[in-house]
């Protein structure tokens, strides 16, 4: 039997998750070699594999998360970041820095804590798996276009691959409610939560350079991408 | 919902149970509709049409009915918000036509009897519908003559407007027609109820609307319990947004032993008798204590006042076959709220799913939201993540997680949290009627 691509490492073995900012090429690394032996010996005596009752658990795991997060976690609701589609990594990583307060929520850091890492982990794969719908949001034209201009020079190369698509350090800015990217950008900036430098580097240029009306440009491209 | 990817990367996952679950995937099992494989759902609310979703999301091949007289569905949540005028009531109303369009057959028909031996629910047009399981969600009827001179009839010129409809229009009616310098008395229920923070938040946008429209009028809320859900938070929030503790309060709140017992209710004359003095002519919104929905009780689901449940499927200990989920069950610590009956509905769906696939249901966590709003920009929230306690047989919430909003929060944490109420407002609906 092959283990199939991206397995888990055994979470009784798993390291503890890195800090989300530091050291991303060990981070990479750990993640590559994922696929533990304890974990290949473990799928050879695995008991009656029955790949709907996995699913079945969890889409009822995940279940809490779309009464707010939306249907298979694409939102209808402008303040509710979308969750289908997320970067595994991005998802548990978010989690984990909501459990630990290095990034602010509301309620996420009263919820995170109720859940373990393996929760976590079912959860990830869910919406990972789920396909994101782009949210229906208005935007201007030709402050899109600044944006997108914005996005190549200052955004994409760095980390938002593409037109900001979701990757395993960031999350989705493509088709993402603006109103929810701006929260969280804001809550960086003014340091309610933890920013990485190579970020907080990037803003501080893009400012400098182009204005503080950069931003406002960045998330009408973000939400012309539909 | 379609899965088109299979979840091929999880493994050996373990519950927060403890119980293992081994998995390997090696493929969608092929689909066919077997027969025999139907459930009947009876209550088209949160926990109803929630479980109907998800059923037909956990196993597409059930033969999914859900039965509801009502054609248009109101939600109670986000009501106050009508009463309050900053919402209009067609903006809480929904129908039940995306639903039949998932292949989900909705029948309009009162249920009027559950035979739980031969597995059939009757309704009052003669149906006589099979079923292998069957999911009940009624939520709440109400113990009218608990308060001394109110009944279903007196409902109808004093509302209370804890079904939402019909009730929350009539509410709100009454309050644009008031005068200014008219009074509105709340008749806050005993616990257990609908909506734990409900009647607070009802006075908070009652109060959002005089200060505006009728600055002369106040709030009294006449509470038949000692103390109340988020009430640090919400008295917070009315010394800060209505003068509440001043000589100017919009809002003032009467405990049970401090005057807020309730003497009689005269809705001819529209009279309030309270412990402490007598009130005419204002506006009443009594709500009483509560029970179960009425076919827990026709069909024998319940103990006392509400359905007793298996704290990890929510099947009846009573009835083998029949789960009971929403506020008509005895959930112990969880409250009867829309966001904890949605939580129900999912996982006792799954249950369902599992059971009728001849799979045992693993344990999994269930969790609340409750948002509440104090006015524009402010609103607050308690959480919590449950799990069974085998041996207390309760649900218990997970220690170091969940809990309030805390005090002294900032305006931007108020405003996020309020914002936050819309958006699952929004999301949640969806889920039920999208």
């Amino acid at each position: 039997m092959v283990a199939p691509e991206g397995l888990l490492t055994n979470p009784k073995t798993r390291q503890p998750a890195p800090d989300v900012w530091e050291d991303t090429m060990i981070d990479t690394l750990m993640r590559q070699g994922r696929v533990s032996t304890a974990l290949a010996a473990l799928l050879t005596v695995s008991v009656t594999p029955d790949a709907r009752a996995a699913d079945n658990i969890a889409t009822v795991l995940a279940g809490p998360c779309t009464a707010c997060h939306g249907v298979v976690g694409n939102s209808n609701g402008m303040s509710m970041p979308s969750l289908a589609g997320m970067d595994f990594y991005y998802f548990f990583d978010t989690m984990r820095a909501y459990q630990s307060g290095k990034r602010s929520g509301t309620i996420m850091n009263r919820i995170a804590k109720g859940y373990s890492e393996d929760q976590l982990e079912i959860m990830g794969d869910y919406f990972e798996s789920m396909s994101f719908q782009p949210a229906k949001q208005e935007f201007d034209a030709d402050l899109a276009a600044r944006g997108k201009e914005l996005h190549q020079n200052y955004c994409q190369e760095s980390c938002h691959k593409n037109g900001g698509e979701g990757t395993e350090e960031s999350g989705m800015l493509a088709g993402q409610w603006v109103t929810y990217l701006s929260n969280a950008f804001y809550d960086m900036q003014e340091g309610r939560s933890e920013q990485s430098p190579k970020m907080n580097a990037k803003v501080k240029s893009l400012f400098e350079e182009q204005g503080e009306d950069a931003f406002e440009a960045l998330l009408h491209y973000y939400a012309s991408q539909q | 919902m379609t899965r088109n990817k299979t979840l091929n990367r999880r493994e050996f996952v373990v519950l927060g149970t403890g119980a293992a679950v081994s998995t390997a995937v090696t493929g969608m099992p092929s689909i066919a509709r077997a027969a025999g494989k139907s459930v009947v759902i009876i209550g088209g609310g949160c926990g109803g049409t929630t479980a109907a979703r998800y059923i037909a999301t956990l196993d597409p091949t059930i033969e999914v009915t859900l039965i509801e007289p009502k054609k248009t569905y109101h939600t109670c949540f986000m009501s106050n918000e009508v009463i309050g005028g900053v919402r209009n009531i067609n903006q809480i109303a929904f129908g039940y036509e995306a639903i039949a369009n998932r292949g989900i057959k909705v029948v309009h028909d009162t249920v009027t009897a559950i035979d739980a031996d031969k597995k059939l629910v009757m309704t009052s047009e003669g149906a006589s519908i099979p079923y292998e399981r069957c999911i009940v969600s009624p939520g709440i009827d109400f113990k009218y003559e608990a308060i001394p001179g109110y009944s279903a009839e007196a409902a109808e010129i004093v509302p209370h407007a804890w079904k939402a409809g019909p009730q929350t229009a009539l509410l709100r009616k009454q309050l644009e027609e008031m005068p200014d310098g008219g009074v509105v008395s709340i008749i806050a229920p005993p616990n257990p109820f609908r909506c734990p923070p409900g009647p607070y938040e009802r006075a908070s946008l009652i109060a959002q609307y005089l200060k505006t429209h009728k600055p002369k009028s106040k709030v009294l809320i006449f509470d038949q319990k000692e103390t109340h859900s988020k009430r640090k938070l919400f008295q917070q929030a009315w010394e800060r947004l209505y003068g509440f503790n001043t000589g100017n309060a919009i809002i003032e709140w009467f405990p049970v032993t401090l005057g807020g017992g309730i003497e009689n209710l005269d809705a001819s004359t529209m009279t309030l008798e309270t412990d402490l003095e007598s009130l005419e002519g204002g506006v009443i919104n009594a709500i009483p204590p509560q029970m179960a929905g009425k076919i827990a009780h026709v069909a024998g689901l319940v103990d006392g006042d509400w359905c007793p449940v298996d704290k990890t499927t929510f099947e009846s200990k009573i009835h083998k076959g029949i789960h009971v989920v929403g506020d008509a069950a005895n959930a112990t610590t969880m409250p009867k709220s829309g966001y904890a009956a949605n939580s129900q509905a999912k996982v006792a769906a799954y249950a369902v799913v599992e059971l009728i696939n001849d799979r045992d249901p693993e344990e999994v966590p269930f969790m609340n939201v409750c948002y509440s709003l104090a006015g524009s920009d402010y609103g607050f929230t308690v959480a919590a993540i449950y799990q069974h306690n085998k041996e207390k047989d309760v649900l218990q919430g997970i220690e170091g997680s969940g809990g309030l909003t805390p005090m002294d929060a900032s305006p931007l944490y108020l405003k996020r949290e309020a914002d936050y109420a819309h958006s699952w407002y929004n999301n949640m609906t969806n889920e039920m009627f999208g």
